[in-house]
């Protein structure tokens, strides 16, 4: 007899949640996403004031009235300043999760996130998917690359974790995991300058990862100058190099690691003994003086 | 504006402070004009009610045998006594309602039903059957208007844009859908404010709530589009559920009527209405309402449910006496 009860709750909730229907935008509200800046607000708002939202947007119920924007919050910020009372919506029953991870395919499968964004994006998904922090995931992939070359024994690609991140890829059809890796992953690491200037979409990525190699902060800002003023990357690539060598011979190759790598070189035995027994006498020291 | 109530005899005799077998002896002696309905004797009074609009529901669920005929009826006519101008619509072909209001389909011509709102939208002129009580009557015939429904641009708002037409001739509108979830019933489902939901208190009822609610769910989207504040607030246009054919004499029954209780999340869940095939019989069989076969209970159950639906649904200002 409780299943009837449990049957009529149920009907009690679809009863409750509208369907494909209009929601006044008081009731919604906004969660976490990777979009960081919402640009060109004011001609959505435009073209909602002159069309109405044509798509409706995603929302899940909170159980209290009120419904989690999981996709659409760009057009929910641009309805409100068009002045919309309410907006269309899709009520979707999802749990918080499966939200959030609806909500980063969403966003990742259109084409106006910047590739940093995009990038934070995509390890998040990843991080959901696989219940890992982003550091986790960050250190994975690397493994994963490492273990592809075969640099270091293969512990980890095969494994079921390696498996889920593949999927995640494919499920993205945006990229390889190995192109994420090379490519976005040092996006991770930029300077402050060189993250603004790619969030502001003023340089590509690629440019930003050339730039990137430039440790001296003047250099770097009048490169970065040129390359927004639209330097190719052909171009700017032989910037950096030039840039990067006279940097190399300002600061010249310490001495002590060509002993080191000669050392690696030697073979002690094919030495004739005096020789052999002086160095052998200052190696031993060394060791000593290195041990200590 | 003037209205016309009827009072039972025994309350009448009691407020005018004489005896029951008095106030008969007047009636006998024609000292008190009074009708005869079905068991009982009323006395017509009548009053001043106030001015007010029209308000339509339509009894509603797809499934078979739920008690929408009967509630049409007897509410019908508890409200028509107690004073409201009550027009009742069968929307159902099988013409139950009509015929035990006392008219033969086979007497129905089609422009006297709902075949006249659907090819010239246009209300037809109803019958009277009892005092402020009024019936747009159904024959087998109606069945047709299916087929022409569907051809028909926005025939389901049909009805509805007929009834604006006659806005404040009556007080209410009562019309009784078809088990089915097919044009016709749309039709009548779109007609008003809200569905009244019988629900037969066991399984089968049970069951049939899941499409009930579905259905409500997209009525209220398509009706968003013509009366955007009627529903305003409101995922479904359900008014009330009204548990039926309840047999106190079963455990199921008794389980099934607590667990109802639920419901009223969604909508005001009404006093049962028990299972009482005698006094059913009586009542279609005399064509008359069930409060008047004689059955106290019977009687006392529906003024019950009168009650709810006044002060719980309708929300009328009351017609004083």
């Amino acid at each position: 007899m409780s299943a009837i009860r449990a049957y009529l709750k149920g009907l009690v909730e679809e009863a409750k949640s509208p369907a494909t229907s209009h929601l006044p935008l008081e009731v919604l509200v906004p969660s976490p996403q990777p979009r960081r800046r919402f640009e060109n607000l004011e001609a959505l708002a435009q073209s909602i004031r002159e069309k109405g939202v044509l798509q409706p947007l995603l929302v899940r119920p909170l159980g209290d009235g009120r419904y989690a924007i999981v996709a659409g919050e760009r057009r929910y910020r641009a309805a409100k300043m068009a002045g919309l009372a309410e907006v269309p919506v899709r009520v979707l029953d999802l749990s918080e999760k499966e939200a959030r991870l609806l909500a980063l395919v969403e966003n990742l499968q259109r084409e106006d996130l910047n590739p940093y964004e995009e990038t934070l994006g995509v390890l998040e998904l990843l991080s959901e998917e696989l219940g890992k922090t982003r550091e986790e995931v960050v250190a994975l992939l690397h493994r994963m690359r490492d273990e592809a070359r075969g640099r270091v024994p293969r512990n980890v690609s095969g494994s079921p974790e390696a498996r889920k991140v593949e999927g995640v890829f494919r499920a993205l059809a945006r990229m390889t995991w190995e192109s994420f890796v090379r490519t976005r992953l040092p996006l991770l690491g930029l300077p402050e300058d060189l993250r603004a200037a790619l969030e502001e979409g003023a340089i590509p990525y690629t440019a930003a990862l050339e730039l990137k190699r430039v440790k001296d902060p003047e250099a770097r800002a009048r490169l970065l100058e040129e390359a927004k003023g639209g330097l190719s990357l052909r171009e700017l690539k032989a910037r950096v190099r030039e840039v990067l060598r006279k940097e190399k011979e300002k600061t010249p190759y310490p001495w002590y690691r060509e002993v080191g790598e000669r050392l690696a070189r030697l073979d002690l035995g094919s030495l004739p003994p005096e020789k052999r027994e002086a160095l052998e006498f200052h190696l031993e020291a060394i060791q000593k003086l290195l041990l200590n | 504006m003037r209205r016309e109530r009827l009072i039972p005899l025994l309350e009448w005799a009691r407020r005018e402070g004489m005896s029951e077998s008095l106030a008969r002896k007047w009636i006998r002696e024609g000292r008190v004009e009074a009708v005869r309905l079905g068991h009982y004797w009323y006395i017509p009074e009548v009053v001043d009610g106030p001015e007010q609009g029209t308000q339509t529901y339509t009894f509603f669920t797809h499934a078979g045998g739920a008690g929408k005929t009967s509630l049409a009826r007897d509410l019908g006519f508890e409200l028509a006594s107690r004073g409201y101008r009550v027009l009742l619509v069968d929307a159902d072909p099988q013409a139950n309602l009509t015929a035990w209001l006392g008219v033969d389909p086979n007497s129905v011509e089609e422009e006297e039903t709902l075949l006249k709102v659907i090819r010239q939208d246009l209300l037809p002129r109803p019958r009277q059957v009892g005092r402020n009580l009024y019936l747009i009557p159904a024959s087998v015939n109606l069945a047709i208007g299916e087929l022409e429904l569907d051809k028909k641009p926005l025939g389901a708002l049909a009805l509805r844009t007929a009834l604006e037409r006659v806005e404040g001739e009556y007080d209410l509108v009562l019309v009784d859908s078809l088990p089915s979830l097919g044009s016709l019933a749309v039709m009548a489902a779109l007609a008003g404010d809200g569905l009244l939901v019988p629900v037969e208190t066991g399984a089968k009822g049970i069951q049939a709530l899941g499409a009930v609610i579905q259905v409500a769910k997209e009525y209220r989207e398509a009706l968003r589009k013509v009366n955007p504040e009627g529903v305003a607030g409101r995922s479904h246009i359900i008014s009330v559920f009204i548990p039926t054919k309840y047999d106190a004499r079963t455990q199921g029954d008794n389980r099934i009527l607590q667990a109802l209780g639920e419901l009223e999340e969604i909508a005001p869940v009404a006093p049962r209405m028990a299972y009482r095939p005698g006094p059913h019989r009586k009542a279609t069989e005399g064509q008359i309402p069930i409060q008047l076969t004689g059955d106290r209970e019977a009687a006392e159950e529906v003024a019950l449910l009168t009650d709810f639906l006044l002060k719980r649904v309708f929300r009328f200002e009351e017609v004083v006496a």
